[in-house]
């Protein structure tokens, strides 16, 4: 079997789309001139799908915590806006992922993602260990 | 031992029958009457129960579960393509049947996710194209101005948000993502007409996945058609839906011009959005136009029986339009748009005449060449039978059977 071109799986997640989200989106497609990245919400995909996901996308204030759990369990990194705290600071506790203010932002640190895959690795695995520490520490 | 066929569809025989689904249920039929195990899996458009609820019964012999849809989840503007309830559903038929074989045809409305299910159990997954679905959030590529849409990455000039049933709005890219993601698990598509085929390639799916088969038909039964009569008058059809992708206006534009109105009778066949529009214009105009309502595949017949030449003047790029094979079985000659796949069937002055998509001064002049030349009628209508002739459903069912190995 012919295997299909590659795409890269962006997985978002909220309650609603922010409009500088979807404004982001598309900025990203007209900027990038290729369409080799695919833009899906958490709950349209099953697990194993998910877990091929480049990166998470929190796309609005709200705290998707199983979306969350899934990709830093599975080494996805995430995505975030600035203004969503609770979210924020996961992120910022574990080293596991960018956050912005506006479109721009999040189209710039979306192609960051994209083009830096040692940068990807080591905050999906940074969230990996964190979840790992937490682990241990409510073990104890 | 026989296989099993999970054969899936967003409606089904009985509900409402157009050309996608008349030829999902014969193919149904002649499988199962080849001795494999056939399931049906649809959606029912039944008002009265349950969204997303399920209900079994049975189709010419065959067991159909049907899925309580609501007219939401038919809407081009709602997220109709991932319902993960829909999805458990399909999964509990899957490990219920064990199927060999997961044959899809329109499944918006119903699930893209069960695609993906059936890849995960390790089931074989052909998929039937019938529209443009796939990249096309209207099915039609018509875009506001009328025109024919050519780059599939710029619904959003069309409409930029879709909403789903938490009230967010989606930015419409994320469906044709979506659905490019499931597709992708497709093992084979079949499309009737290279047309459709180059497009879905375009839109992305590698050619190596894409089998061309032409629609079946019933060649018996169109070709025994005895027509009434002629009393003098060229009698012209259309069947199909009363709406502006169909052109169906086109046609009494053209009426408007034609030279030898009393020489031609219309029959339009079908209903829809524009009924009234037609009806008001025919009763205020005194065109030689009759309205037939709905009529039922079954008794279509009765349409060609009364049907010297066949009108399609669709402005979109239709696959493989049913009305034409059943045309060119019954020894109608067609006139029709050059559009989509419609020239792979219609051969101009051989089979028919084609014409600019809504040029009415050219589908006046075309009509006036069988007033003019109404031995034309008969030999373009035998024209149409050689073309169609070997097309029955057993030689498509064997194509595909071929496929499912």
């Amino acid at each position: 079997m012919d295997e299909l071109p590659r795409h890269r799986l962006i997985i978002c997640a909220g309650i609603r789309v922010q409009p500088a989200c979807a404004q982001a989106m598309e900025d990203f497609q007209e900027n990038q001139r290729r369409d080799d990245c695919r833009f899906i919400m958490s709950e349209w995909v099953d697990d194993d799908q998910y877990n091929e996901a480049t990166l998470l996308w929190i796309v609005d204030d709200s705290e998707p915590w199983e979306a969350v759990h899934f990709a830093m369990r599975n080494g996805i990194p995430l995505l975030i806006p600035e203004d969503n705290e609770p979210m924020k600071q996961v992120c910022v506790n574990a080293g596991c992922g960018m956050f912005y203010r506006d479109a721009p932002e999040a189209r710039t640190s979306l192609e960051f993602l994209l083009t830096n895959e040692a940068v990807r690795r080591q905050l999906g695995a940074n969230g990996q260990a964190y979840l790992r520490q937490l682990s241990r520490a409510s073990v104890r | 031992m026989a296989k099993t066929i999970l054969i899936c569809a967003n409606v089904y025989p009985p509900n409402f029958i157009g050309g996608a689904e008349l030829i999902a249920h014969y193919q149904a039929r002649l499988l199962k009457q080849r001795g494999y195990n056939v399931i049906v899996f649809a959606g029912d458009s039944a008002e009265g129960s349950a969204r997303y609820s399920v209900r079994q019964d049975y189709y010419d012999g065959l067991p159909v579960f049907r899925v309580c849809l609501h007219p939401q989840d038919y809407s081009a503007d709602f997220v109709n393509f991932s319902h993960p309830v829909i999805d458990a559903h399909f999964n509990t038929l899957l490990d219920a049947f064990s199927p060999d074989v997961v044959h899809m045809h329109n499944i918006i409305g119903l699930s893209a996710g069960i695609i993906h299910a059936a890849k995960r159990k390790r089931v074989k997954t052909v998929l039937t194209l019938h529209d443009h679905w796939g990249f096309c959030y209207k099915n039609t590529l018509i875009k506001k101005n009328n025109e024919i849409c050519q780059d599939y990455s710029r619904c959003a000039e069309c409409l930029p948000f879709i909403t789903d049933g938490a009230g967010r709005n989606i930015p419409i890219r994320m469906r044709r993502d979506f659905l490019m993601l499931q597709l992708s698990d497709v093992d084979t598509f079949i499309s009737p007409s290279l047309y459709l085929a180059g497009a879905y390639v375009r839109a992305g799916i590698p050619i190596e996945r894409v089998k061309v088969i032409w629609y079946g038909i019933d060649v018996a039964k169109y070709s025994s058609i005895v027509k009434k009569q002629r009393s003098g008058k060229v009698r012209f059809t259309f069947i199909g839906r009363f709406g502006l992708h169909k052109g169906i206006n086109v046609i009494l534009d053209a009426l408007d011009l034609i030279q030898f109105r009393d020489r031609v009778e219309v029959n339009l066949v079908g209903t829809g959005e524009l009924t009234s529009y037609l009806q008001q214009r025919v009763e205020k105009s005194g065109m030689p136009v009759r309205f037939w309502g709905m009529v039922d595949n079954s008794r279509i017949e009765e349409v060609f029986r009364e049907t010297d030449v066949l009108i399609l003047p669709s402005i979109w790029p239709e696959n493989q339009p049913v009305t034409i094979t059943e045309a060119m079985a019954s020894r109608t000659p067609v006139i029709a748009s050059a559009i989509g796949g419609i020239p792979e069937l219609v051969t101009n002055e051989y089979n028919g005449y084609l014409f600019s998509p809504g040029c009415a001064e050219e589908l006046a002049e075309k009509m006036s060449e069988f007033v003019i030349r109404p031995e034309r009628i008969e030999r373009f209508g035998e024209n149409g039978f050689q073309t169609i002739k070997d097309n029955s459903f057993e030689h498509q069912v064997n194509k595909i059977c071929s496929i499912y190995g």
